[in-house]
C-alpha cells in the first residue's frame, strides 16, 4: 500500500513534469500576450512530425535533429506573430481564441493530407524503451528525462526572465504595455520572439511527446487541454507556477489511477474546475 | 524642439485639440493649466505619442514624429510621467528603472545600471532599489513615476500632476528633484498641474488651455491675471 | 477495351485499372443511369481518426468498377451499375447523415457499411427506417445486433468477439504459463465485449484474472495499470486499445519493464503501420486475422486471387495491404450475388430478402447468411496470427492458427513473448 502510494506519487511527479513541458510555451505566450493559444498542441504535433521526416530522411536519431528543429519552430513562431497573432491581438478578447482555434484546424487538415491519419510514434533508441529500478520502484528514463528536461527548460526561461536586459523588456511589456512603449521598449519584437520561445517550447514538447506516446493529425487538442488545465491550476502566466500545475495534475491522475482508472482523468478535470471556482488565479498567484 | 501644428482631436462631439499650435524651446520650463475637461492629459497623448492626432503635425528636434509610436518618441528624447503613476508592478523599483535606461537612453550593460543608480539616487529611491513596485506607497509611486522617465534621459519631460495628493513638504521635495535634472541635463519640460503653486516657482512660461484652446500664453502671473483665464476657473482664484 | 478478358483483368496493373475506371465514370452520365441501373451506395471512413480503415478504398472501388464495367447480366437485361462513396469522418452522426443522403438524394438500391459500429450501426438504423437493403461489414456481430430491434433490411457479415476469445484461450492454453490473464480494456463498445468475454472465459478455465479498469481512450499515462499488471504477476495480456493507445501503453510497458509471456491483441494490431511504428516491440505480438493475401479465396467477380488482389495494392501504392481490403471487397461480392438472386434487382424488399438466402464464397472466405448466429448475421471465422519481421525487413501478420477455417494454411508455429 505504502510502497504503491510512493511509486503514485513518483510517477505523478515524472508526469507532471511532461505536462509543464508542454504548457510552458502556453504559459509565457498568454502571460506575456494575453495569447491564448489553441493551436499549441498542433503546432507541437508539427513538431513531432518534423522530427519523424528529418530522423528517418537523414537517418539520425531523434535527439540530433533537434538543433535544427528547434530554430525552424522559433522561426515559425516569430512569422506566427507577425502575420496572425499580431493582427488578431489587436481584435479584442476572441479574436485570437477564433484565430489559433481556426490554425489549428487547418494545421490538422493540412498534417491528415500530408502524413495521413495513421498513429506515427519517434524512434528513441535504447534509451526510450529503458527503465531502472530503485528499491521496488521501476522508472522510465524517457520520463526522468522529460522531467528533467521541463525543470532545464523552465529554469532557463526564469533566469532569462529574471536576469537579463531582453528579459527586462518581456516583464516590462508583460506588465503593462502602454508605460512599455512609454519607456522606449519596441513590443513588436519582444512579442515575436516571446511567439518564437513559445512555439520552440512546444515543439520540443511534441518531440518528447513523439518519443513517449503516439501523435496522429488530430493529437495536438488532447495535449492542449491537459497543458491548459497545468497552466490554470498553476497561475496564469506563472512559469513555476504552471511546474506546479503539472505536478499537481500529474499526482493526482497517478494516485486515482491506483484507486480505479476509470476515474484518472476525470479526476484531472474535476480538480482544474475546483481551482477554477475556488482559486481562480491559481494555486501560485 | 517642439513643435505642434495645428494639432486637432476628437473624441467624439468632444474637442480636445482645435487646431492648436505650440513651439517649446530647448531648456524651457513651460505649466499647464486650465479645467477639467481641457484636454491636458491628451495634449500629452498628442506629444508622446499614446494618441493619434485627427488632423496636424507634431515635430520634435525639427522632424515629423506625427507617424511614430510612443516607443520610437520615447528614444528620440520623449520622456512622460502618468498622472496615476503606472510602474511595472511585477518588477523591482531598480528593475524599472534599467529597462526604461536600456531602452529609452539606448544605455546598455553597465552604462543603463549606472545610469539607473544616478538616477535612484537622485529621486531618492536608493534604499528601496529591490522592493517589488506593487509594494510602494503613493509618494515613493510617485517618485519611481518621475524616475522611470529621468531614466529614459529625455530632452523633453512631460509632467502629469506628479504633485497631485502630495502633502506640501512632499511637493517641494519633488519640485527640487525636477530643478536639479534640469539644471544638470538642461531638459525641458512641460508640466501639467492642479497645485498652481508647485508651478509658479519653477516654470518660465504658462499656457491654460480651455476647450482645445490655448487662452493664455505668457509668464505665469501674467496669463493667471488675464480676463479670459479667470473667467475660465469660473471666478475661482487659481492662485 | 472488348478485347480484354474478364479472367485477364485480375493481372491488370494499376494503369489499366485507372484507365478503366475512367470509362466505367462515363456511364454515370449516361440516361439509362436514372432508373435502370444498379446504384451502391458505399459508406466508410475516409478521414479522421479510422482513416486507416478506408486507406485502401480507391485500390478496392477500383477493382470493382473495373469488374462491373460492362454492367450485369440479370435475367436477360444488363444494368449498368453505379457506385456512390460517402465519407463518415469517423464519426457516427455523420455516418447516419450520409446514410440518408444516399437513400434520399442518391435514391441507391443498397447501401454498404464498413469499418467500426460507428460505422455500421448508425447506417445500418437509417436503412432499417427507410426499407433500404444493407450489407455492413468490420464490426464484430455481438455489437451489431445487440441493442437493436431485429433488423430486416440490413445484414452484417463479420466474425464475432466471443468466438475470438475462445480462439486466443486455446492459444493461451497451448503455452505454458502462470494462468494469469491481464485485460487491458478501455471504457468503449469494444473494451466492453472483451472484459465481458474474456472475463467469462478465465472464468471457465479458473485462471485469474486482472483487470485494467475502464480506462479513457486516448489516455497518455498507463504507468499505473502497468504497475498493476507487474504486481499481479500478469503473464498473458489480452488488450483491445485503438492503436494509438496500444502504442503507448506497449512502450511504456517496455519502460517499466513489464514483459508478459504472450500479448494478444484485437483491434490495434490489425494494421502494419501500427507494427511498423512498435518495431522491434511488435515482434510476436498475436492479432486476429479476419483476412489475409495468403487466403485461398477468389473474387466472385472476376476471379482475382486473395494473393493478386493484395499484390496489386502493394505495387500500385508502395503500402502494405491491410485486412479491410478484403471485406470490403466482399460487401460488393455480396451486393452482386444478391442483385442476381433478386426476382427483381430494384424491388427493394425483393432484394434484401434475397441477401438473406446467400451462401457462397468471396475474395474474404465464405459467407452464410442463412445459418449465423443471430438473424441477418453471416459469421466469418476468426484466425490468429504473430507479428513477426520478414526477409523484406517489414512486419508481416504470420497465421499461426487456423482452428476455425483449416482450408487457410498456417504459415508458423506459435512462440512466447519470452
Amino acid at each position: 500500500m505504502i510502497m504503491g502510494l510512493v511509486t503514485g506519487i513518483v510517477q505523478g511527479v515524472l508526469l507532471g513534469g511532461a505536462y509543464a513541458l508542454i504548457a510552458c510555451g502556453l504559459s509565457l505566450a498568454f502571460g506575456v500576450m494575453r495569447l491564448v493559444n489553441i493551436a499549441h498542441g498542433d503546432l507541437a504535433v508539427c513538431g513531432a512530425y518534423l522530427a519523424l521526416v528529418l530522423a528517418t530522411g537523414l537517418g539520425v536519431p531523434v535527439a540530433v535533429t533537434l538543433p535544427l528543429i528547434l530554430p525552424i519552430a522559433f522561426a515559425a513562431g516569430v512569422l506566427l506573430q507577425l502575420v496572425l497573432f499580431q493582427r488578431a491581438l489587436r481584435g479584442g478578447v476572441l479574436a485570437p481564441v477564433l484565430v489559433t482555434f481556426g490554425l489549428s484546424v487547418m494545421i490538422q487538415n493540412l498534417l491528415v493530407t500530408g502524413a495521413s491519419a495513421d498513429p506515427r510514434s519517434l524512434d528513441g533508441g535504447r534509451l526510450a524503451m529503458a527503465g531502472f529500478t530503485i528499491g521496488d520502484l521501476t522508472l522510465s528514463w524517457l520520463r526522468v528525462i522529460g522531467f528533467l528536461l521541463a525543470v532545464a527548460v523552465l529554469g532557463t526561461l526564469h533566469l532569462l526572465l529574471r536576469r537579463t536586459a531582453f528579459g527586462r523588456r518581456i516583464r516590462a511589456t508583460a506588465d503593462d504595455l502602454e508605460t512599455a512603449r512609454l519607456v522606449g521598449i519596441r513590443v513588436r519584437p519582444v512579442f515575436a520572439c516571446v511567439a518564437g520561445i513559445a512555439v520552440a517550447t512546444a515543439v520540443l514538447a511534441g518531440v518528447y511527446i513523439g518519443l513517449t506516446a503516439t501523435f496522429d493529425p488530430y493529437a495536438g487538442g488532447l495535449t492542449l487541454i491537459f497543458a491548459f488545465e497545468a497552466v490554470v491550476v498553476g497561475g496564469l502566466g506563472s512559469l513555476w507556477g504552471t511546474l506546479l500545475g503539472g505536478i499537481v495534475l500529474g499526482v493526482t491522475q497517478q494516485l486515482v489511477g491506483l484507486w480505479d482508472v476509470r476515474f484518472a482523468v476525470l479526476a484531472v478535470h474535476v480538480l482544474f474546475f475546483t481551482v477554477l471556482v475556488v482559486r481562480p488565479r491559481g494555486l501560485l498567484s | 524642439m517642439l513643435e505642434l501644428d495645428r494639432i486637432t482631436k476628437r473624441f467624439g462631439r468632444v474637442t480636445v485639440a482645435d487646431s492648436l499650435s505650440l513651439a517649446v524651446r530647448p531648456g524651457e520650463a513651460v505649466g499647464v493649466v486650465g479645467p477639467n475637461g481641457a484636454g491636458k492629459t491628451s495634449l500629452f497623448g498628442i506629444i508622446s505619442g499614446d494618441l493619434a492626432p485627427d488632423a496636424g503635425e507634431v515635430r520634435f528636434d525639427g522632424r515629423p514624429v506625427t507617424r511614430l509610436d510612443a516607443s520610437a518618441r520615447c528614444r528620440l528624447g520623449i520622456g512622460r510621467t502618468y498622472q496615476v503613476p503606472r510602474p511595472f508592478e511585477g518588477m523591482t523599483v531598480l528593475e524599472n528603472l534599467l529597462v526604461a535606461a536600456e531602452q529609452g537612453a539606448g544605455a546598455r550593460g553597465r552604462a543603463g545600471l549606472s545610469l539607473a543608480i544616478r538616477v535612484l539616487a537622485e529621486t531618492g529611491l536608493t534604499e528601496l532599489a529591490d522592493r517589488p513596485a506593487e509594494r510602494l506607497g503613493l509618494l515613493h509611486r510617485k517618485r519611481l513615476e518621475l524616475a522611470r522617465a529621468l531614466s529614459t534621459r529625455p530632452k523633453l519631460l512631460l509632467l502629469d500632476e506628479v504633485a497631485g495628493g502630495l502633502t506640501d513638504p512632499e511637493v517641494t521635495e519633488l519640485v527640487e528633484i525636477i530643478a536639479t535634472a534640469r539644471a544638470r541635463d538642461g531638459l525641458a519640460v512641460i508640466w501639467i498641474e492642479h497645485v498652481v503653486r508647485a508651478l509658479t516657482g519653477t516654470v518660465d512660461r504658462l499656457l491654460c488651455l480651455a476647450a482645445g484652446r490655448i487662452i493664455g500664453d505668457g509668464r505665469p502671473e501674467e496669463v493667471l491675471a488675464a480676463p479670459a483665464v479667470r473667467e475660465v476657473f469660473l471666478g475661482t482664484d487659481p492662485r | 477495351m472488348d478485347t480484354i478478358k474478364p479472367t485477364r483483368r485480375a493481372f491488370l496493373g494499376v494503369l489499366g485499372t485507372a484507365a478503366l475506371a475512367g470509362c466505367s465514370s462515363g456511364l454515370k452520365e449516361s440516361p439509362a443511369g436514372t432508373s435502370q441501373s444498379l446504384k451502391i451506395g458505399y459508406v466508410s471512413p475516409q478521414t479522421g481518426p479510422l482513416a486507416v480503415f478506408g486507406e485502401s478504398n480507391d485500390y478496392v472501388l477500383g477493382k470493382v468498377r473495373t469488374a462491373l464495367a460492362k454492367g450485369l447480366s440479370i435475367g436477360g437485361k444488363t444494368y449498368p451499375v453505379e457506385i456512390v462513396t460517402k465519407d463518415t469522418q469517423s464519426n457516427a452522426a455523420r455516418a447516419a447523415q450520409v446514410a440518408a443522403e444516399l437513400i434520399q438524394q442518391d435514391k441507391v438500391d443498397i447501401v454498404l457499411a464498413t469499418s467500426t459500429p460507428d460505422t455500421t450501426n448508425p447506417v445500418s438504423d437509417q436503412c432499417e427506417a427507410a426499407q433500404v437493403p444493407c450489407v455492413a461489414t468490420i464490426c464484430p456481430w455481438e455489437i451489431w445486433a445487440t441493442g437493436r430491434a431485429a433488423p430486416t433490411y440490413s445484414y452484417l457479415h463479420f466474425i464475432g468477439t466471443q468466438q475470438e476469445v475462445g480462439v486466443f484461450a486455446e492459444l493461451w492454453a497451448g503455452l505454458g504459463t502462470n494462468h494469469v490473464v491481464g485485460g487491458l480494456w478501455p471504457n468503449d463498445t469494444d473494451g466492453e465485449l472483451y472484459r465481458k468475454f474474456v472475463t467469462a472465459k478465465s472464468k471457465e478455465l479458473g485462471w485469474k484474472l486482472v483487470g485494467s479498469g475502464a480506462y479513457e481512450d486516448g489516455a497518455q499515462d498507463y504507468t499505473s495499470i502497468i504497475s498493476a499488471f507487474k504486481k499481479g504477476d500478469v503473464e498473458i495480456l489480452q488488450a483491445a486499445p485503438i492503436p494509438p493507445d496500444w502504442v503507448t501503453f506497449w512502450r511504456q510497458a517496455a519502460q517499466n519493464r513489464f514483459r508478459p509471456k504472450v500479448v494478444s491483441v484485437a483491434k490495434a494490431m490489425l494494421f502494419p503501420s501500427v507494427a511498423e511504428t512498435l518495431g522491434e516491440l511488435a515482434e510476436n505480438i498475436v492479432a486476429p486475422v479476419w483476412w489475409s493475401s495468403g487466403f485461398p479465396y477468389r473474387s466472385s467477380l472476376d476471379g482475382t486471387t486473395a494473393q493478386a488482389f493484395a499484390d496489386g495494392y502493394v505495387s500500385g501504392t508502395g503500402r502494405q495491404w491491410t485486412p479491410p481490403m478484403g471485406f470490403n471487397h466482399a460487401l460488393f461480392e455480396i451486393a452482386v450475388a444478391a442483385f442476381k438472386a433478386a426476382a427483381d434487382p430494384k424491388d427493394r424488399s425483393a432484394l434484401a430478402a434475397a441477401i438473406g438466402t446467400l451462401k457462397g464464397q468471396a475474395i474474404s472466405g465464405k459467407y452464410d447468411f442463412t445459418a449465423g448466429p443471430s438473424k441477418n448475421v453471416s459469421l466469418a471465422p476468426d484466425l490468429l496470427g504473430q507479428w513477426r519481421k520478414a526477409g523484406s525487413g517489414k512486419y508481416e501478420l504470420v497465421i499461426v492458427d487456423n482452428s476455425l477455417d483449416p482450408a487457410i494454411p498456417a504459415q508458423g508455429e506459435v512462440k512466447p513473448l519470452r
